[in-house]
């Protein structure tokens, strides 16, 4: 790891300093959230943006599960009614899920996560909450408060003086009975039950939310509503939880935060991002175990091998499913 | 003409599905759902009363002591 190789692998990044090489300054909470799972993840993965070839089914289905929602989201906020919204829906997970190259549907090896239970779990989610209390909010502009992006000056500044930002995207900003929340969606195979909507307080990306929520839009933010899908094989369960923080919790974030990224200081200027050999088995299993169970000296060449690379700018690309 | 099946209708470019065809697979997508509503959510099978404890395995003289044996 020498200044050469990160000014290299950042030159497209506009996320990075160019004065303290390999120094993210745009962060949005995958890249924090991986940060402080394991730097060396980080480096791999954000830095790099060296990814397994094949893509987890979980994102790609993660990914047009968000995708459809917002496309119904959208057509209901322009005036069509419940089914003429979801029909707009139907045909766009159908196009979603068509490789028009290859003139075949998405083919996944996944039981549990497929077009099927795409399509399915799309249907009845919305089926379920069709009368949901919870209303998009509008913007000053008109438009729906859905998959926003954001972008804010944290006022934490490097030790050259230039200034993080926090970005990312919200699923959707809405209110009930005079109440703002951010609403999240997300998939899972497993049970919904205490346990899983423990995993939400504390937890990076959510306080990110929140706090965005609270800065950019300047609403009495509740907190999150995590809209949660059980994807099984012969059906989808849906639950909704809420995860709240108080002002006391968002100050304590925050203040983590600055200290997150004094050390992502300290490691860029070390060109060096250590190991947290103690997350390799966390959440399935790290993408990049193998990699870091080898030798420094043959690691780029099985990198190389059975990785690619894309460009992670959080300015740029959607970050959190 | 027939109407496709659900089937055809998967496997169909989905820029050449009419209308009426997105409603087939809509409606066909829904149909399940009251069933599988009705049905228990599975709970995780709670341990048997009476544990078992298993025999110690004998330890050859010649065998070592894995990393994890140490992670306590």
């Amino acid at each position: 790891m020498t200044p050469d190789i990160l000014i290299e692998a950042t030159r497209l990044n506009t996320a990075f300093s160019t004065l303290i090489p390999g120094l993210q300054l745009a962060w949005d909470s995958t890249s924090m959230g991986t940060f402080k799972e394991c730097p060396r993840k980080y480096y791999l993965s954000i830095l790099h943006g060296w990814q397994p070839r094949a893509m987890s089914v979980h994102l790609i289905f993660g990914l047009h599960y968000h995708s459809v929602l917002e496309a119904y989201d959208h057509a209901k906020f322009r005036g069509l009614n419940h089914q003429q919204a979801m029909s707009v829906a139907v045909k766009t997970a159908m196009v979603l899920t068509w490789d028009k190259k290859l003139g075949r549907p998405w083919m996944s090896d996944d039981k549990y996560k497929n077009r099927l239970t795409l399509l399915r779990s799309i249907v009845w989610y919305l089926d379920q909450f069709e009368n949901d209390p919870m209303q998009t909010v509008r913007l000053a502009n008109g438009k729906p408060a859905v998959e926003l992006s954001f972008r804010f000056n944290s006022t934490y500044q490097n030790s050259v003086g230039e200034t993080y930002l926090l970005c990312g995207h919200l699923d959707r900003l809405a209110e009930m009975n005079s109440q703002f929340w951010i609403l999240d969606r997300k998939t899972t195979k497993n049970q919904i039950d205490e346990r899983y909507w423990r995993q939400f307080s504390p937890n990076n990306q959510m306080s990110q939310y929140d706090f965005a929520g609270k800065v950019v839009y300047n609403l009495p933010i509740q907190g999150i509503i995590i809209d949660a899908a059980q994807v099984l094989i012969t059906g989808t369960r849906f639950k909704r939880g809420f995860a709240t923080r108080d002002d006391d919790q968002r100050n304590e974030w925050y203040h983590d935060m600055g200290l997150q990224l004094d050390l992502a200081e300290r490691y860029a200027k070390a060109c060096y991002w250590p190991m947290n050999d103690k997350s390799c088995g966390n959440f399935g299993g790290c993408p990049f175990q193998d990699i870091c169970g080898k030798s420094p000296k043959v690691r780029d060449q099985w990198l190389k091998g059975a990785y690619t690379k894309r460009l992670w700018d959080p300015l740029q690309v959607r970050g959190d499913i | 003409m027939n109407p496709r099946s659900l089937d055809a209708l998967f496997n169909e470019d989905p820029d050449d599905l009419s209308e009426e065809e997105t409603l087939i697979i809509m409606d066909a997508l829904r149909k399940d759902r009251e069933r599988f509503a009705a049905e228990p959510e599975s709970k995780p099978k709670k341990a048997s009363p009476v544990a078992t404890v298993p025999k110690p395995k004998k330890v050859s003289a010649s065998s070592t002591l894995s990393v994890d044996d140490l992670d306590i």
